[in-house]
């Protein structure tokens, strides 16, 4: 049996400014900027783990208040599991808990949530799902949208599941289909609507600069947001929904 | 798997190059890809439907990351469970562990930690890598790890350790030529006498990845090019007669195109066969002591 002490003291070590089993620092660290590396190392990898799947959320919070709530998580909720996207196990009830006001904030966390858990899900499960930007997917996911909000649906392989389930792989298709879909309520409703304005296949550096540029300050969206509805009152859906979607493609394009 | 007499160069696969995998006209022409196994364990999904096309053109070896090996704690079967499903769902070529232990008492901390090398030590990982071994029903190889911190306490130096290791159980050994220069500038050492100390036929691949500079020490973060250090040091790896195994590039954090991954792996094939041609030349004690700071 190996020495349990040495292993309890070197994890002690990682979660504290204390030494509690000496070492041989490397480099000029030391000894306890030594543990310090494999403190720091243990938040970067939850983070990235974590924002991988709540990447809807982290956009809407921004770096530090993500930043933020995955070190509260993860003090609170250690990870038992060798996977490491298993570690948001109760990441999403956490959120809500510590962010009970923020009803939007919420609605964000059961999208990422259930896209993450459909994406990892076999066909059988993933076929009640026809189409992920169609309007029926508010009352599924249980929306209630309190502002206009884009979301980049970068879930890759959503489309391909659409068709599920072959047991022939090869009939699918393969590609990554990225779209957006605007979660918006209408001036005069009352009702959340949502909206699919562009569906675009893209190679992933043009997607990662469109996402920088484009979806990287959702803040800016609403700014747009709030210009269409300086078209007034008396502007109907349909009408709404084209100038949205007008406005959003021109920008769209600009990007590219 | 026929012979590899030959350069046999792999990446590893991220998702976020799935789709220039999956694409005929970007494919790239390469021989095998590595992917960490946990990553496809309880996956329904994408990521193993992925995998299982990409098995059609590529042989694959699975890297796992949180076996440790080392803990004192008891196996956890479910896992030994998970691996030996989807090892036998992919049929790798290599299966690969680190040398290190992950988490104690049930909390997993996602890294790969260094433990002292002693006599106690060795017999636990020993007897670990026999339980999984015939588990598995297969030889396991396991990677040398970069560390930041080191023990007094240690009977053996690390390669002397791994040699033991691999007497003893059996198993293989996965070079990171990276985490062998990373930790001889941490703890000043010189790289070539580690080789001297492994049976280089019981080297079953070779990982090569880019070390970030803190200043202050060198981090091991796969986010970058490979270093010239780590070249000149794969180089003089390279040029070792019974070194002969598959090599691959390892890159998992500011991901850039796949083609960026793939002139590395051409780099390190160019290295490779220079180094393959002038064998012979030089021995190995002859190199030792050359400066290998690049």
């Amino acid at each position: 049996m190996a020495k349990v002490n040495f292993f309890e003291d070197f994890h002690k070590s990682i979660f504290s400014d204390l030494v509690y089993f000496r070492c041989i620092p490397g480099g000029q660290l030391s000894e306890s900027q030594s543990y310090g590396v494999y403190r720091t190392g243990y938040y970067a990898r939850a983070t990235e783990a974590l924002g991988e799947i709540y990447e809807t959320t982290w956009r809407y919070l921004g770096d530090e208040d993500f930043f933020a709530l995955v070190e509260k998580y993860v003090k609170a909720n250690p990870s038992m599991s060798p996977n490491l996207a298993e570690w948001n196990y109760a990441f999403m009830d956490f959120s809500k808990d510590l962010f009970h006001d923020d009803e939007l904030l919420s609605d964000l966390l059961t999208i990422d949530e259930t896209y993450h858990n459909k994406f990892h899900s076999s066909g059988e499960y993933l076929k009640t799902i026809v189409d992920p930007l169609d309007e029926a997917m508010a009352p599924l996911l249980g929306l209630v949208v309190c502002d206009g909000q884009i979301l980049k649906v970068s879930y890759k392989a959503l489309s391909v599941w659409c068709e599920l389930f072959s047991k022939d792989i090869s009939k699918f298709d393969l590609e990554e289909n990225y779209s957006s879909l605007l979660l918006f309520r209408a001036p005069s409703s009352s009702d959340p609507h949502t909206m699919n304005f562009q569906s675009l296949t893209l190679g992933s550096e043009k997607l990662l600069r469109m996402q920088k540029h484009f979806f990287g300050d959702w803040r800016k969206v609403l700014e747009n947001w709030e210009a269409v509805n300086d078209f007034g009152p008396e502007l109907n859906e349909n009408d709404l929904s084209s100038a949205v979607s007008e406005l959003l493609r021109k920008k769209v394009f600009q990007i590219l | 798997m026929s012979t590899r007499s030959n350069f046999y160069g792999g990446v590893g696969l991220r998702p976020s190059h799935y789709q220039e995998f999956l694409n005929q006209a970007s494919k790239p022409s390469l021989k095998w890809l590595e992917v960490i196994s946990e990553n496809y364990f309880r996956t329904q999904g994408r990521p193993i439907k992925v995998l299982e096309k990409l098995r059609e053109n590529y042989e694959v070896s699975c890297h796992g990351v949180s076996l440790s090996i080392a803990s004192p704690e008891k196996i956890d079967p479910s896992y030994a469970k998970d691996m030996k499903e989807f090892y036998k769902r992919v049929e790798p070529f290599v299966v690969s562990d680190h040398m290190c232990w992950t988490g104690f008492s049930a909390h997993n901390v996602h890294d790969l930690l260094p433990f002292p090398y002693t006599q106690e030590n060795l017999k636990n990982v020993v007897e670990k890598i026999q339980w999984y071994q015939e588990f598995l029903g297969r030889e396991l190889a396991f990677e040398n790890l970069s560390a930041y911190v080191q023990f007094r306490e240690s009977d053996f130096t690390e390669e002397e350790f791994f040699q033991e290791i691999l007497k003893r159980s059996g198993a293989k050994m996965l070079l990171d030529v990276n985490n062998i220069y990373v930790n001889s500038q941490n703890f000043d050492f010189d790289p070539l006498l580690y080789l001297q100390k492994i049976s280089l036929e019981n080297v079953v691949q070779i990982h090569l990845a880019g070390y970030s500079d803190m200043g202050n020490f060198l981090f091991d973060t796969h986010s970058r090019a490979v270093q010239p250090g780590v070249w000149e040091l794969f180089k003089k790896f390279a040029a070792q007669k019974s070194l002969n195994c598959p090599v691959m590039i390892e890159w998992d954090d500011d991901i850039p195109k796949l083609s960026v991954v793939v002139d590395e792996l051409h780099k390190a094939q160019e290295i490779w066969e220079g180094a393959k041609q002038g064998q012979g030349k030089l021995t190995l004690e002859q190199k030792i002591g050359e400066s290998i700071d690049g």
